[in-house]
């Protein structure tokens, strides 16, 4: 009687719907961190990539020896150098068919790079979607499982002669697992939506001053040919 | 593309794993704690000695009564172990009306009406061994009363939760004829100044003591002495 009730026999006793609950909170919990880690590791590796990339870029180097070096590596092309492969790869092509009209080869391109900037956002913000989700509706969904405890647990004193705080005390305890989990899950998911979501933002003004530049570039390249 | 979510997912599900884990290791510990219960009962002894300047009494009771202790009431012990649990077990405290008396316990003294006999009877029984041939018919008259003011000061004395066992405060009495309190002050403290408190508490709310009405009594044991307070059946 005096033992502390641990909280893995709490979980195990809980009623269906607690328990479903509880579930449903530990797995949002868990694909919020699985996205956590994720994105983590996608934002900076977009990022060092970025960097790596600008410094190529405004070294001077020619860019078709840039442009081809990117086609041939193996790896994913993500972020700013999928932006530009976008912008090169359709410039040859509308130069090839316009020759030098300028103002269509410039459209061309710029909807080109419009295009993979959407792309890129759209990678880039995948998962935020749903840690704002996990980190909006847990509580909610923690609470639920709480309340539901708490009722049953009033009801179990109803019917019971003696009333203790021994009656529904472990009902209530076993409740508030549920709200526990709920902000578990919660918390980190609206930290990392916040702070993702800033670094996504910062991410998409370079991309598009990259883009509005390297079309200054190529538009000016057209002139002078 | 799924490649690139098995290193988060393994970070994930590890996470996860660490934080259950330290829920359920960290259990048995508080479980340790918790041991530790309410005590359920507290005694104490409560002793009080007779003061030094009783020079009408070395008269009474022949030269060595200033060395050799005249009353010596012994310490009662009241560890019933048998009803420990059922009650809180109010300790009967002796008076000793010599200095220094070796205390000597008397052990299985009960609240019951009948036990408080027993254990008087007891104390007095030991007592009158100690003294021997030197008793005097008037030391148990004295002791009876010496034990009425005992259990008087120890049903009103609560200890403060600071009393640790082996503590001792010593309280100077004064009394007038009726028996009333006129003076009570700390001789020796026990260094706890809550225990001091709760023993001077315990005299000033006794207020009134039955003493002998034969005045020469009353003089030689009661106008003033001392009570030696000491917790002995704490936890602590």
């Amino acid at each position: 009687m005096n033992e502390p009730i641990s909280i893995l026999e709490l979980v195990l006793n809980a009623s269906i719907v607690v328990q479903i609950v509880m579930a449903i909170l530990v797995m949002a919990s868990l694909v919020s961190w699985v996205l956590i880690f994720q994105r983590a590791f996608l934002l900076s590796s977009v990022k060092r990539l970025a960097t790596n990339f600008e410094n190529e870029f405004w070294s001077g180097q020619d860019l078709r020896a840039i442009f081809l070096e990117i086609e041939n590596s193996e790896t994913e092309i993500i972020g700013i150098e999928h932006l530009f492969q976008a912008g090169f790869k359709e410039f040859t092509r509308s130069k090839q068919q316009y020759g030098n009209q300028a103002e269509r080869i410039m459209q061309n391109v710029q909807r080109a790079m419009r295009v993979a900037l959407a792309r890129e956002e759209e990678r880039l913000e995948g998962a935020l979607a749903f840690l704002a989700t996990v980190g909006s509706t847990s509580p909610y969904i923690g609470l639920f499982g709480t309340v539901w405890g708490i009722m049953n647990s009033f009801r179990g004193l109803a019917m019971s002669n003696q009333a203790s705080l021994s009656v529904v005390a472990p009902g209530i305890s076993e409740a508030l697992i549920a709200t526990a989990i709920g902000l578990f899950a919660a918390i980190p998911a609206v930290i990392a939506y916040n702070r993702y979501s800033a670094q996504v933002e910062v991410m998409m003004n370079r991309f598009e001053t990259f883009s509005d530049e390297f079309s200054a570039i190529l538009n000016r390249s057209i002139a002078d040919s | 593309m799924l490649k690139q979510f098995i290193a988060p997912l393994l970070l994930a599900v590890g996470f996860h794993g660490l934080i259950i884990g330290l829920f359920l290791i960290e259990w048995p510990q508080e479980e340790v704690l918790r041991v530790a219960d309410a005590p359920l009962y507290i005694s104490a002894a409560l002793v009080a000695r007779d003061v030094p300047e009783q020079k009408v009494s070395q008269q009474k009771n022949s030269k060595p009564a200033n060395s050799k202790p005249v009353v010596v009431p012994p310490m009662l012990k009241p560890k019933p172990k048998a009803d420990q649990k059922e009650k809180v077990v109010k300790p009967v405290a002796p008076i000793v009306t010599e200095p220094p008396p070796p205390p000597v316990p008397i052990k299985s003294v009960k609240r019951e009406p009948l036990a408080q006999d027993q254990a008087i009877a007891a104390l007095m029984a030991a007592v009158t061994e100690e003294i021997g041939r030197q008793a005097v018919t008037n030391d148990e008259q004295i002791l009876a009363y010496i034990g009425q003011v005992q259990r008087d000061i120890v049903s009103r004395w609560s200890r403060p939760p600071s009393a640790r066992n082996g503590m001792e405060a010593v309280l100077r009495v004064r009394l007038v004829p009726t028996g009333e309190v006129v003076d009570v002050g700390v001789e020796q403290s026990s260094g706890n100044e809550a225990f001091d408190r709760s023993a001077l508490l315990a005299v000033e709310r006794s207020a009134r003591f039955q003493v002998p009405s034969d005045p020469k009594l009353f003089e030689n044991n009661f106008r003033s002495f001392t009570v030696l307070f000491r917790p002995e059946d704490l936890l602590l």
